[in-house]
């Protein structure tokens, strides 16, 4: 047996690649770290990190009294489940669906036609929005005219808010998202199908019974990666898509961050750092949650 | 062996946190020290040693060898090059004093200002950058911002002229503690001071016959009119008689509607009403509550359009310019640049007229008053980081003097201005005192275009010759304003100052605005629409307000303004 050093040394390839994204790591998410402290200081910038008066929890004891805490909470997890739930099965069904095309010209297509709208920025994407939702010229209400259907003001509706966001999402990135799947489908072994056809599988068995469990590992760990994430949904998409109709759902954790503690005249960088640790505390509970309920499942987990 | 492994790269790990959290920590006490520590010094050191390089007061050149500064200013993409520009080589041979400039765009202006008070890296003077009171009381309490009542008094000429002319400028600058942080930045500018008008399509009311309108029921009848009489002949029942936005500031679609029922202000006094000296809002009176009837009225009989609650200016614009023929019967901005195109082909602008302020139910015909509209605080800011603050004050106190101003504003004489022939008419409709040759606005590389602070006093500005005066936007706003608003502000005493609140106010101010104003905007859009019927959710609203401190912010306005009036 090898000592540990010895093993290193043999396959010092692999550790010079993995020396970069390790340097990135350290650099740009372990080292800030450090100013984390911040949300437990009363930050005033001429006195320096260092300088700062401890205040402990003070400013989450604040975001919590605040009056419309529960209700912006309310919204984040909300909005977040909403997106993560509809959103997962629509890669894996156009992963799926592309799967079983023989026409090569025609998959390349269409894969590139849906993953296309994935590049389009958060700006733009609202302003598309906005335009085809339009009361008065929208795409959507002039094809509810046509019906003789009265048109819909659909950005003043605060029950749609979430809908409108998760949805234009969906069909932003459901291309970007099915890479990884098809991927995933193309490392399946083509002698099980050849098998199941010949047993007298049709093409619903077959993906039933051999694709899908074949790509349950890697959409189990997406998903948990993606629970990780939870509370950290698109900022700049929301405070695009908010206006004073729809603001009781639309108003998440990190717009209100926004308006009180970055875009306020009184800059709090202290109270802006301990809500944005509040999220990472929830995202890293959530993360050991599902985790832990991956593998009492038996299925692929993170660790 | 696995183990083993392991722990060796955590403790690898562990040690490279370490390190990093050293180093840093070294790194701040080293910026800690250096900060405060310039602050004593500069003043007194610089003191002795710059006197024997400073001329008098009032005479340039400013210093007898040359000094260098570093100013942080916004760039607002007029200038071609600030090195090569002719304004920059004039006042850097007048003044000896060189400038090192670095410049940031306007839309990063505040995140950049935020980011270099934390960093402790500042530069000698920062230009016309967005500084609210409060900020400016917390930094200049902390020493960041030098205090300038000494330098005002033993180096300022020009300033000290500002504050003769105007004391109520001199009254806006000082905190209630005294203490002076930073040199204005003014433009008297009668227009902006009565910025909550209404304009209304006046070739439609030519058109139907119909007289400007006076109360709210004729303002419903003229919009009426507007919805059913197709104004615009093309047969086709497109008009929109009433357009908005929902926004911060004093163009709000409820903003001219409500000041017929109770005094409104969201700029000067943020939707609060004085009432003998006490502080109320403006949102619980019962004239709040006929407002939002009246609105809704507006809206529930489709004269009022709904996308008013979800669109911006620049939607607005659109429908305004609406390409053929307009369809937009009224709107309300500060001015018709805001919801029109100037120098348009549709000339739509050129219909617009203003609204004179509506005579409510119960006499209410008023509308807001900001005095000093243009009028910012934070004109320029010396640091402590300045080893020159006489030199600094002097270099920044030229811009007030008018000669430079001009120079400065406009570029060379004869060239981007002259002064005015005896027979040219003024904008207020005396002799004119000047006359603009070029336009503003372009890029250029003769002035500085609006990136220093200046006074511009109402006489200058109204001493402009008025152009082609039946489309001269100056002339038609002042105008307007004059003749239609000007009589209708009201008493000085329901007016609030300027406010300087403590950072403990402020802190409270803010959290407890954003939800309060966020509610409100809301609940206009809801009473409305009719999502929630006036009569029955009123008392709901008023508890929910409640809720929310109302009293605890309104308290904390009472604390600033006696402070202020004492």
């Amino acid at each position: 047996m090898k000592s540990p050093v010895q093993q290193l040394a043999r396959s010092w390839q692999l550790q010079a690649l993995f020396l970069l994204p390790l340097i990135y790591l350290l650099v740009f998410k372990y080292y800030p770290m450090y100013g984390a402290q911040i949300a437990f200081k009363n930050f005033v910038a001429v006195k320096g990190i260092e300088g700062s008066d401890w205040i402990g929890f003070d400013y989450f004891v604040r975001f919590f009294r605040s009056y419309d805490f529960w209700k912006i909470l309310g919204n984040t997890i909300g909005l977040s489940f909403y997106h993560l739930l509809a959103g997962f099965p629509f890669p894996i069904l156009l992963a799926l669906s592309l799967n079983f095309v023989q026409n090569a010209k025609f998959k390349k297509t269409v894969q590139m036609i849906t993953y296309a709208p994935h590049f389009i920025s958060v700006v733009v994407m609202v302003g598309i929005i906005l335009q085809m939702l339009d009361p008065r010229a929208g795409l959507i209400n002039r094809g509810l005219m046509l019906f003789g259907i009265d048109p819909v003001h659909f950005m003043a509706k605060p029950g749609l808010f979430q809908s409108i966001f998760v949805w234009s999402d969906i069909w932003q990135n459901v291309g970007w998202g099915c890479i990884i799947y098809l991927a995933a489908l193309a490392a399946i072994d083509p002698a099980l199908h050849e098998a199941a056809i010949m047993d007298g599988a049709n093409k619903m068995r077959r993906m039933w019974h051999i694709d899908l469990p074949g790509i349950m590992p890697i959409a189990m760990i997406l998903l948990i990666l993606n629970v990780g994430r939870l509370m950290d949904i698109g900022f700049e998409k929301v405070l695009l898509l908010q206006n004073p109709l729809n603001l009781r759902t639309s108003e998440i954790i990190d717009t209100y961050v926004y308006k009180v503690g970055l875009a306020s005249n009184l800059v709090n960088f202290s109270y802006a750092t301990a809500i944005g640790l509040f999220k990472s505390v929830v995202n890293m509970f959530l993360l050991l949650a599902i985790n832990q309920t991956a593998r009492k499942f038996k299925q692929e987990s993170l660790w | 062996m696995k183990k083993l492994g392991m722990m060796v790269i955590a403790a690898v790990l562990l040690f490279t946190l370490a390190l990093t959290a050293c180093s840093s920590s070294g790194n701040n006490s080293g910026d800690k020290g250096a900060a405060p520590g310039t602050a004593a010094p500069s003043a007194s050191g610089t003191a002795a040693a710059a006197d024997s390089n400073l001329t008098p007061p009032g005479t340039y050149p400013i210093v007898k060898n040359k000094v260098t500064l570093r100013v942080m200013a916004i760039d607002n993409g007029r200038i071609e090059d600030i090195e090569t520009n002719a304004f920059t080589k004039w006042y850097e041979e007048k003044t000896n004093v060189h400038i090192e400039w670095e410049f940031v765009p306007t839309n990063q202006a505040k995140e950049k200002l935020n980011l270099v008070l934390a960093s402790g890296d500042y530069p000698d003077l920062i230009m016309k950058f967005d500084v609210s009171p409060s900020q400016l009381m917390v930094y200049g309490e902390q020493g960041i911002f030098l205090t300038l009542n000494d330098l005002i008094d033993k180096q300022g000429t020009e300033i000290k002229q500002v504050f003769e002319a105007n004391p109520l400028v001199k009254e806006a600058l000082t905190a209630p503690n005294g203490k002076i942080y930073s040199l204005p930045m003014y433009a008297e500018c009668d227009h902006c001071s009565m910025p909550q008008k209404m304009w209304i399509n006046q070739t439609w009311l030519d058109k139907l016959g119909l007289q400007m309108p006076t109360t709210p029921d004729e303002f419903y009848n003229v919009l009426k009119a507007f919805k059913e009489r197709d104004p615009n002949g093309n047969g086709k029942a497109d008009e929109i008689p009433l357009a908005g936005v929902m926004q911060a500031g004093a163009n709000g679609i409820e903003g001219f509607l409500t000041s017929a029922f109770v005094y409104y202000d969201k700029e000067n006094n943020n939707r609060l009403i004085v009432k003998d000296g006490k502080i109320e809002p403006a949102f619980t009176q019962n004239g709040y509550k006929e407002a939002m009837k009246y609105i809704r009225k507006l809206y529930a009989d489709g004269l009022l359009a709904p996308e008013t609650f979800t669109q911006d200016v620049n939607q607005l614009k659109k429908l305004v310019e609406n390409p053929g023929v307009a369809i937009v019967g009224a709107a309300p901005a500060l001015a018709p640049s805001t919801i029109a195109q100037i120098g348009s082909e549709s000339r739509r602008w050129l219909d617009l007229k203003a609204v004179p302020p509506l005579r409510g139910p119960e006499g209410v015909q008023v509308t807001p008053f900001k005095p000093l509209l243009q009028y910012f605080a934070s004109g320029m800011i010396i640091t402590s980081a300045t080893k020159h603050p006489d030199v600094a004050l002097r270099w920044s106190e030229g811009f007030y003097n008018e000669e430079t101003m001009k120079l400065a504003q406009f570029g060379p004489e004869n060239v981007a201005w002259r002064d005015a022939k005896p027979d040219e008419v003024g904008i207020n409709g005396k002799p004119a005192t000047w006359t603009r040759l070029q336009t503003f606005g372009n890029v250029q590389n003769e002035g500085w275009a609006q990136i220093n602070p200046t006074y511009q006093s109402r006489e200058f500005r109204l001493g402009e010759s008025a152009v082609n005066p039946t489309e001269n936007q100056e002339v038609i706003l002042y105008d307007e304003t004059m003749n239609k608003y000007y009589p209708y502000i009201p008493d000085p005493s329901e007016l609030i100052p300027q406010l300087w609140f403590t950072e403990e106010q402020a802190a409270q101010i803010v959290e407890l605005k954003t939800t309060i104003n966020g509610y409100l905007d809301q609940m206009i859009a809801r009473f409305a629409t009719g999502d929630v019927k006036v009569d029955e959710g009123w008392d709901e609203y008023l508890k929910t307000l409640d809720g929310m401190n109302l009293k605890t912010y309104v308290d904390i306005y009472q604390q600033a303004y006696d402070a202020v009036k004492k």
